[in-house]
């Protein structure tokens, strides 16, 4: 094609020389880091989820025996599908991150709306308070949510002098809690991608919908909420998808039985030392989150073609 | 009417909102002067935690680590990051592009124990097979946290590259720079606040990251946030609280430094 | 240098005899593909030594394509761009003696004014006592002096333009390239920008190429012009040339108003031709141009060469007279600009200077009328 012909347009490189030129190590250099550190861990994983534990260093079994024979299983797979108990926190993961989701969104749309359409000094102090505490310390802030709730925490204290009940109300240890703990620190990740979009938005055409005599709120629900569709999904992605595998909050806040699979995940690898059994977990994780993942590459590719 | 009675209602939430992104953040600076040891007693005014804070060796130890490890890999992110924002921005199509695309995105979202036993498994391998990394320690924790944080740097330059005007670089060409000297005196400088704010957010990531960095490091490499997790696993810390107030400060001068130059900036405009 | 040599040299029209002209830049077969779409198909161009040359033509004609390959910003599919008698069909931007000066300023924001316009000199090593004395003279002849330590964003929009202009002229190239230079400016200051632009010129002695869409801004700028369709020529000529004698019927419509007739050519008697328009009994008669006896052709008439009044008004010895109502009228101030739909049912322009209809009673809206127009001020064009 035009590539063929003396064409060196300094602009935009295309075919096969590209790798071959400057830009080719430009790009190289971050492609191959995260194709080594991010992309072959993977496969690192899914081999040793074919293994079995053994006590040993390293703790599993080899993929090949002494005499070159396959030696892998589906093994932990097999595990993991007839155990009732794993089969249920998968659910339950995907459901405390769904519910949180949403509830993030529902908090975080009008907070995202009203920013976008303060005047722009307004909108730069209250995009830098909803970064604020992002950017101090995650742990903490749980901790903080953690001193809240508690039976002994603020709110019953507080509640308890006043004499408002007569015993604590439980929070902590609850599905309760992890609503409040994955919709607390995910918030922004919510609002920034919808704040993104919003500010983008023509408000011409929520005018023009008026004009042609939409109520506000149809007008909205006509106009503005489609045309946010993106910034949506971008964010429940940014909020979904870590949170399903969410380790720290199901620990901090929620009860020691709580069925999440980061927490199984972290227990199976830690306190029962299994790690082909942890990597078989993390790559069914892996698997249920895929469909979300292409959901969230599709939602910022497209949102960077209206950019 | 009720459009004013909407505004309000709008203006309710947004309040709410923000009233519980502060609230905890309140809380922690609050019970960090707080002389008793429980959160629901008000023991009167002290500062006492926070000369505990500063006797305490181990959290010392493991800042002074945190912050070291949070400095490199803030620098190493933000360089591969720039250069994998301005591949994203600027060169277009090539063979391979999807994939790279793919490999900036899914780290922003994927979950960090899949991240963290990925990593320690290749780590372990590598070991196995090439004699390296020997071990782990803050070296393993440095190459998993610049692998998650290139990927926001990218996302930063990226949005920041693509809304630069092309011809600003084309005519620096033009006007007889060499593409080196133009991506100097030009882009750089043009997209030195995306790299101001991707370094914080590296920087910051890092600090943070208790997950990962738990898989990851080995024996007396022991990073603050996993300090502090088996300190509040154990029970009520209040020294931890005025660490969280200290942390909160900083970040809140660094924050209103900023703010303040921006409008100072446009005010001059 | 010889005499003749002397005269030549600052002959005003050395385009009328290429043989004794070197054109300063010389383009041949030059074409560009976007994705297998060309953008540029085969352009051959001469331009030569002082002159303001425009390239126009609607988005997507592939001007600012032909413009971005003389900048060096883009490279030919295939031919050639010479330059004062060098190849550069290869060079990059940074090794051409080309400024151009862009559409959006392209003003570096982080450098002040004169920074801005330091820069290019500094990329060729000048620095000190020329660079400050260089940088100080192209300021003085935008008059920017007193800019010269702010940043661009604290500049207006005019100002802006001015500062992309010096710093384009500072390393007195010998081709400047100007992609849409008034576009941004509002109507009053393009005018002035426009003679500030000439007078730029002619101080300077800098050639220069300037796209634009706005075939006004080419009738004041440009020495010639060259209109453009779909990645090709149609036709190079001085503004009076291509509005006088289009070639083409796409020339015609692109620059002003233009009122056409199709039809096929009866005869072709001294000159003049015989026109049977399509759907009209009387023919219509124009100056013949290149057009044949029996072939299909278009007459063309401006709406300022058409006369109009009252029915009945026309002389008798007018030959192209066609009856009508007033279908429109638009007052423009110095002019009037009337729409007369004929009895055949064609659209015909008329425009009568306002000087003219003070002495007449105005026409008005469905009044009948008659238009008429002498057949050496109407043009006979081909069918494409």
């Amino acid at each position: 094609m035009a590539e063929a012909s003396t064409s060196r347009p300094v602009t935009d490189a295309a075919g096969k020389s590209f790798w071959f030129s400057g830009k080719g190590l430009v790009a190289g250099i971050p492609y191959l880091w995260l194709f080594v550190f991010f992309l072959v861990p993977f496969a690192i994983v899914f081999r040793i989820s074919l293994s079995e534990p053994l006590i040993a260093q390293p703790p599993y079994s080899p993929l090949f025996g002494a005499d070159g024979s396959y030696q892998g299983s589906f093994f932990n797979y097999q595990l993991l599908f007839e155990d009732a108990l794993f089969r249920a926190a998968y659910l339950n993961s995907l459901w405390v991150a769904g519910i949180s989701t949403l509830v993030t969104l529902l908090i975080g749309y009008p907070m995202a709306y009203v920013i976008a359409r303060a005047r722009p000094l307004v909108r730069n102090l209250l995009l830098m308070a909803v970064m604020l505490p992002f950017w101090s310390s995650f742990l903490l802030r749980v901790y903080a949510l953690k001193t809240i709730m508690a039976d002994t925490g603020l709110v019953n204290g507080l509640l308890l002098n006043f004499g408002l009940i007569d015993a604590p109300i439980r929070m902590l240890q609850t599905d309760f809690a992890l609503y409040v703990g994955i919709s607390y620190t995910y918030l922004p990740f919510m609002i920034l991608p919808l704040y993104a979009t919003l500010e983008r938005l023509d408000w011409s055409l929520v005018e023009a919908a008026e004009d042609l005599g939409c109520r506000s709120w149809k007008a909205f629900l006509l106009v503005t909420l489609p045309l946010s569709v993106p910034g949506i999904i971008a964010g429940a992605m940014l909020v979904f998808i870590p949170a399903t595998g969410e380790f720290v909050i199901p620990n901090m806040l929620g009860a020691s039985d709580t069925l999440m699979i980061g927490r199984m995940l972290w227990d199976t690898f830690f306190s029962e030392r299994d790690w082909t059994l942890a990597s078989s977990l993390a790559v069914v994780l892996l698997l249920l989150l895929v469909l979300p993942i292409m959901l969230f590459q599709i939602a910022e590719s497209r949102r960077e073609e209206r950019v | 009417m009720s459009r004013r009675r909407g505004k309000v209602a709008l203006l309710g939430l947004v309040v709410a909102g923000f009233a519980f992104l502060y609230l905890p953040l309140v809380v922690l600076v609050l019970f960090s002067f707080n002389a008793s040891k429980l959160v629901s007693v008000w023991g009167g005014w002290s500062t006492k935690w926070y000369l505990e804070l500063f006797r305490n060796e181990q959290i010392l130890n493991a800042a002074w680590l945190s912050l070291k490890i949070a400095t490199i890999n803030a620098t190493g992110a933000t360089l591969l990051g720039t250069m994998a924002g301005l591949v994203l921005a600027r060169f277009g199509r090539f063979g391979g592009r999807a994939l790279f695309t793919g490999l900036i995105a899914a780290p922003l979202v994927m979950p960090d124990v899949i991240i963290g036993i990925s990593l320690l498994l290749t780590f372990v391998s590598m070991e196995q097979f090439i004699g390296w990394p020997y071990g782990r320690g803050i070296d393993t924790i440095l190459i998993a946290h610049i692998t998650f944080s290139t990927a926001y740097v990218a996302v930063v330059v990226q949005s920041r590259a693509s809304g630069l005007d092309r011809s600003i670089e084309e005519a620096a060409l033009d006007l007889g720079a060499r593409p080196i000297t133009a991506f100097l005196l030009v882009t750089l400088p043009m997209l030195a606040p995306a790299l101001a704010s991707g370094w914080l957010l590296a920087f910051t990531l890092s600090l943070d990251d208790l997950v990962i960095a738990s898989f990851v490091s080995g024996p007396g490499s022991s990073t603050l946030p996993m300090v502090i997790f088996s300190k509040v696993r154990l029970g009520v810390t209040p020294e931890i609280n005025a660490l969280a107030t200290l942390l909160i400060g900083i970040v809140a001068l660094a924050a209103g430094t900023a703010t303040w130059i921006q409008i100072r900036r446009s005010g001059r405009a | 240098m010889s005499d003749q040599a002397i005269i030549d040299a600052y002959s005003d029209r050395p385009w009328e005899a290429p043989g004794r002209h070197e054109p300063v830049v010389r383009l041949r077969g030059i074409v560009k593909r976007f994705g297998g779409i060309e953008a540029v198909s085969g352009v051959d161009l001469d331009i030569y030594r002082g002159e303001i040359f425009c390239l126009l033509g609607g988005s997507g004609c592939g001007k600012t394509t032909l413009l971005r390959m003389l900048a060096g910003l883009e490279l030919p599919d295939a031919g050639s761009i010479e330059i004062d008698g060098q190849d550069v069909t290869a060079l990059p931007p940074y090794e051409r003696p080309v400024n151009m000066m862009f559409q959006s300023y392209a003003l570096f924001p982080h450098m002040s004014v004169a920074a801005n316009v330091a820069f290019g000199l500094k990329r060729d090593g000048i620095r000190g006592a020329e660079l400050e004395s260089r940088v100080a003279q192209a300021l003085a002849q935008l008059e920017l002096i007193d800019f010269a330590n702010r940043r661009p964003h604290q500049l207006s929009g005019g100002q802006r333009q001015r500062v992309a202009l010096a710093r384009a002229i500072v390393k007195r190239p010998k081709l400047l390239l100007l992609d849409e230079p008034l576009g941004a400016l509002d109507k009053r200051l393009r005018e002035n920008a426009q003679y500030q632009l000439m007078k730029l010129a002619d101080d300077t002695g800098i050639t220069m190429i300037v796209v634009t869409h706005d075939q006004e801004e080419a009738m004041v700028l440009s020495t010639r012009s060259a209109v453009m369709d779909k990645g090709q020529v149609r036709q190079i000529g001085t503004p009076s040339e291509l509005y006088e004698r289009p070639g083409s019927r796409f020339v015609a419509a692109f620059l002003g108003n233009i009122t056409l007739f199709d039809g096929s050519v009866a005869a072709i008697r001294d000159g003049i031709a015989e026109l049977s328009v399509d759907g009209l009994d009387a023919p219509l008669f124009a100056a013949a141009g290149s057009v044949l006896a029996g072939s299909r052709g278009a007459l063309a008439v401006r709406p300022e060469k058409v006369r109009i009044g009252r029915e009945g008004e026309a002389p008798e010895s007018q030959v192209n007279r066609l009856g009508g109502i007033v279908e429109g009228l638009a007052y423009l101030g110095d002019i009037t600009s009337y729409r007369v739909r004929t009895d055949h049912g064609a659209l015909v322009e008329v425009t009568r200077a306002n000087s003219e209809n003070a002495a007449k009673r105005d026409l008005d809206w469905d009044d009948r009328v008659e238009v008429w127009f002498s057949p050496e001020n109407a043009l006979l064009l081909g069918a494409d």
